[in-house]
């Protein structure tokens, strides 16, 4: 009794503006609280937290957790991707989820299906796709061919489809589209052959363009070109937004961040900071007007996109309340912003790197040339697949904790292309060795508090709840939940691959579920207590 | 799309039936393989690239192009990269290609126009595998070169001083005796950094295996060849070929040994300069 009080009150001054405002229009209030008897969104809400306030499984109980239902994709062999890579959403007692060219509605309390919606490819990568965004009647969702395609909730009927990027120029649909007022913001993939990424704003109702920003200037005299040679390499200049977009409805701003610059390994032909690949951006969510923007990755040559989810969150530094972002980006740093205007507060390693010479007075990490990739090879770390990656993170106002399954890896940089107009990567890396561990990183002074190391390796996104569970998958192809504030392993289940999303949660019915998806099954537990 | 509930096709991405067969057409008309799953970068409907076309393209390509566009295509002073230029991207067999270069002024003074339908097919081939080369990171195409570039004097010091590699290896015995005529240089820089855990076919290599020894509070010690460990259980392969799981409790011991653990330590204090004298000196152990 005393302790859910207690929570309720700590819930309500920590969780603060970011949750209990305005209700958009497209979309009931829900979208901005801490997400209860919902998933609504990608992160749960617009911050990013991946923080529920449920408290019904918590620390003391969680080892009671049961299967509740297991869904499994049966589609024919030699389907691509067919791995549960997006986070499901669930909206009045329905989950909705995808692989590559597919969606599929289930019974959030039993798991029958509802409706399965396939969609005829031209091609594009089948990777991974990271979900759905939902306003009203319509559902989201982007196909690797390119196309935005909006579907009917109840029925999964196609209502209209348009097309997003150009698939003869190498670019793929991947994210998750986010909805919020009168927008449906879309970013794109596409690390082959040197195009420049941008994000999109669409009419949630026509999927019209509203506007574009471009990452990488287009015209020379633009913002950011001063740190191009010229305009040819700009418009090849790369700078994907595949990572869902961060919103907060006080400042009406949309936090997107962005991919490495392209070429992606030989840069002859891209001297400079190569603006605004790399980065953490804020902009106006009406007009795509870029308001701030922060270089967590100046000059990339390792294929160290950015493009980790920049988490909101509102604390209070040195007496100050502060209103802030915070990024565990790719190349191992950390970095919490004021999300006002872009200022760093905490510039920090959450694993140790090599290839930096510290920060410049932005706090924007100085890569050493000596670690670019060199014919004769470069010795760097982390490598390739980087300190982090696209699994989602997750925050806790709670414990003040931000969590991130991070890796330490080492690999040998090769340059393979030395032309002085290199395209496409013209080099990689070779490796490596690597340790999986889980960061909790103080966000108020960037240390590491606890490591949680995988044996064996894991790369899952995360959940963190009110009760003080954190959940992710483990190295032995498990769900394992941890305790929030100290790092102890609770409890696990073993599954039948490894944990290929990131946990989500919600109540109905007084029951708490956790949805997860690993390879080709979405598993569901249910607190019965 | 279309709602599917059931469907067993072949072709991979969700197609109906109808989509199929339309497809297949599609890539049929177009020359190209049909069943092939659409899955990888691009359209599925790429052009394809006939290597013996490439090959007179590359003629056409030297005659009446080259001195504007370079001989990768990647352009000069006096012509654009063609490589990525929309034109190619959308070219299927010289239908973009071809009406756009007969506007062109040939390298030879001829009009464009003087080109035939045939050589142009060539050049369209030449030009597609140009961009081939760039996708999929060029390792088909590139190779790593010149990774002996260290000191061999300043690697042998090394490995007999600082890099204490001598307290587990001899130059004259074991994995290092004759690894120079073993590798390539980059293979043999990537070898000592990382060295494999498995050996030939794959198979384990026991030098290199990770071995674990579980102690229960009473009883006796056990170990094995670890096969997987969570914060749960620890699960190991006696000497007998047994599996066993122990449960972790606070009172069972359990000492992970790694026979690589000098080496991954090593990746932490090794400069890239004392990388490539190593490589040196392991080169010229033949
Ligand atoms: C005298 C120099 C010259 C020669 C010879 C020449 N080009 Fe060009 N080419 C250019 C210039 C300049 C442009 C850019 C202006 C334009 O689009 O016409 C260009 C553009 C192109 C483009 C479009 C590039 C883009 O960015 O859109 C293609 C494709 C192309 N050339 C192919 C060829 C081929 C194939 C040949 C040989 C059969 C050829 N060119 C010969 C100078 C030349
Ligand atoms: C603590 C013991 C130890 C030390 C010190 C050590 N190694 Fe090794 N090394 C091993 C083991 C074990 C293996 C894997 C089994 C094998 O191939 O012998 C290995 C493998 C290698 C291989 C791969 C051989 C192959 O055929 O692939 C190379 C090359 C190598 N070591 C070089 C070095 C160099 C150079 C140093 C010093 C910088 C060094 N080692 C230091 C234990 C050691």
């Amino acid at each position: 009794m005393k302790r859910s009080l207690l929570l309720c009150l700590l819930l309500s001054a920590a969780v603060g503006t970011l949750v209990a405002r305005s209700a958009p229009h497209v979309e009931p209030a829900q979208q901005l609280t801490g997400p209860t008897d919902s998933w609504p969104t990608y992160n749960g809400d617009y911050s990013g937290r991946r923080f529920s306030p449920l408290t019904t499984i918590s620390a003391t109980n969680v080892g009671s957790l049961s299967l509740a239902w297991m869904y499994r994709i049966n589609l024919p062999q030699g389907t691509p991707a067919v791995r549960i890579a997006g986070t499901p959403l669930q909206i009045n007692g329905v989950l909705y989820f995808t692989i590559p060219d597919h969606v599929w509605a289930t019974d959030a309390r039993t798991g029958r299906e509802l409706w399965h919606h396939a969609w005829t490819s031209k091609g594009g990568i089948h990777l991974g796709n990271r979900g759905v965004a939902v306003a009203g009647e319509l559902l989201y969702y982007e196909t690797p061919d390119c196309n935005l395609v909006a579907l009917d909730i109840k029925t999964g009927t196609e209502r209209w489809h348009k097309p997003i990027c150009d698939l003869d120029q190498f670019y793929y649909g991947s994210v998750a589209p986010v909805v919020a007022k009168n927008h449906v913001f879309t970013g794109v993939s596409g690390d082959d052959l040197d195009i420049p990424g941008y994000l999109d704003s669409r009419d949630p109702a026509t999927g019209e363009l509203q506007w574009r920003w471009h990452v990488v200037p287009q015209k020379m005299d633009e913002p950011g070109s001063d740190t191009w040679p010229n305009e040819d390499a700009m418009k090849h200049g790369g700078g994907m937004t595949w990572t869902p977009v961060t919103y907060d409805p006080d400042l009406n701003l949309v936090f997107v961040t962005t991919g490495n610059p392209q070429p992606v390994i030989a840069h002859k032909n891209r001297k400079g900071s190569n603006l605004f690949t790399g980065s953490i951006v804020a902009l106006n969510a009406d007009t795509g007007r870029m308001v701030w923007w922060f270089q967590s990755a100046p000059h990339d040559t390792h294929d160290w996109d950015a493009t980790q989810t920049a988490v909101l969150f509102d604390a209070t530094i040195a007496g100050q309340p502060r209103k802030l972002i915070a990024q565990a980006s790719r190349n191992g740093q950390f970095f919490v912003l004021d999300r006002t205007n872009g200022k760093a507060i905490i510039s920090k390693e959450f694993v140790k790197t090599n290839w930096s010479l510290g920060y410049d007075a932005k706090g924007q990490p100085i890569p050493n040339p000596a670690k670019e990739p060199q014919l004769d090879g470069a010795l760097v770390s982390p490598d390739q697949s980087g300190a982090a990656n696209w699994p989602p993170p997750a925050l806790s106002p709670l414990t003040g904790l931000f969590y991130v399954n991070a890796r330490r890896g080492f690999s040998v940089y090769y340059l393979y292309d030395p032309d002085d107009n290199p395209q496409g990567w013209g080099g990689t890396d070779r490796g490596g060795y690597s340790e999986a561990m889980l960061q909790a990183i103080d966000y108020r002074t960037g240390a590491v508090k606890w490591t949680h190391p995988w044996e064996g390796g894991s790369r899952a996104g995360l959940l963190v709840t009110a009760g003080n569970v954190l959940f992710t998958g483990g190295a032995s192809n498990d769900i394992a939940a941890l305790n929030a504030t100290t790092g102890a392993a609770l409890w696990h289940a073993r599954l039948n691959t490894s944990v290929s999303n990131g946990p989500i949660t919600y109540q109905l019915d007084g029951r708490q579920y956790l949805v997860v998806g690993a390879g080709d099954t979405l598993w569901t537990f249910v607190m019965n207590r | 799309m279309s709602k599917v509930n059931a469907m067993r096709s072949p072709f991979a991405v969700g197609f109906t039936a109808a989509a199929v067969a339309l497809t297949m057409a599609t890539l049929v008309a177009q020359g190209q393989q049909p069943g092939r799953v659409l899955s990888g970068p691009g359209p599925g409907d790429k052009h394809v690239v006939d290597a013996a076309g490439a090959d007179r393209g590359r003629i056409v390509w030297a005659a009446e192009c080259i001195t504007c566009h370079g001989t990768q295509a990647r352009g000069t002073d006096r012509g654009p990269n063609v490589t990525r230029s929309l034109v190619l991207l959308r070219d299927r067999n010289a239908n973009e290609l071809g009406p756009f270069v007969k506007k062109h002024t040939l390298q030879s003074g001829r009009p464009g126009t003087s080109l035939t339908d045939a050589q142009l097919l060539d050049l369209s081939h030449f030009l597609h595998q140009r961009m081939n080369e760039i996708l999929g990171k060029g390792i088909g195409f590139f190779k790593p070169e010149g990774v002996l570039t260290g000191d061999t004097t300043a690697g042998a010091a090394f490995i007999n001083g600082a890099g204490k590699c001598t307290t587990c290896h001899t130059a004259t015995a074991g994995s290092l005796s004759g690894i120079g005529g073993r590798y390539t240089p980059v293979d043999l820089q990537q070898r000592f950094l990382f060295p494999p855990r498995t050996g030939r076919g794959n198979a384990a290599n026991p030098r290199a295996t990770v071995t674990v020894t579980v102690t229960p509070a009473s009883g006796a010690a056990v170990s094995g060849v670890l096969v997987q460990m969570d914060d749960f259980d620890v699960t190991l392969r006696d000497a007998g070929g047994v599996i066993r799981t122990f449960h972790r409790t606070p009172t069972l011991k359990v000492t992970k040994t790694d026979p690589l653990q000098a080496h991954h330590l090593l990746l932490e204090t090794i400069t890239d300069k004392q990388m490539h004298d190593v490589v040196a000196y392991l080169a010229s152990l033949k």
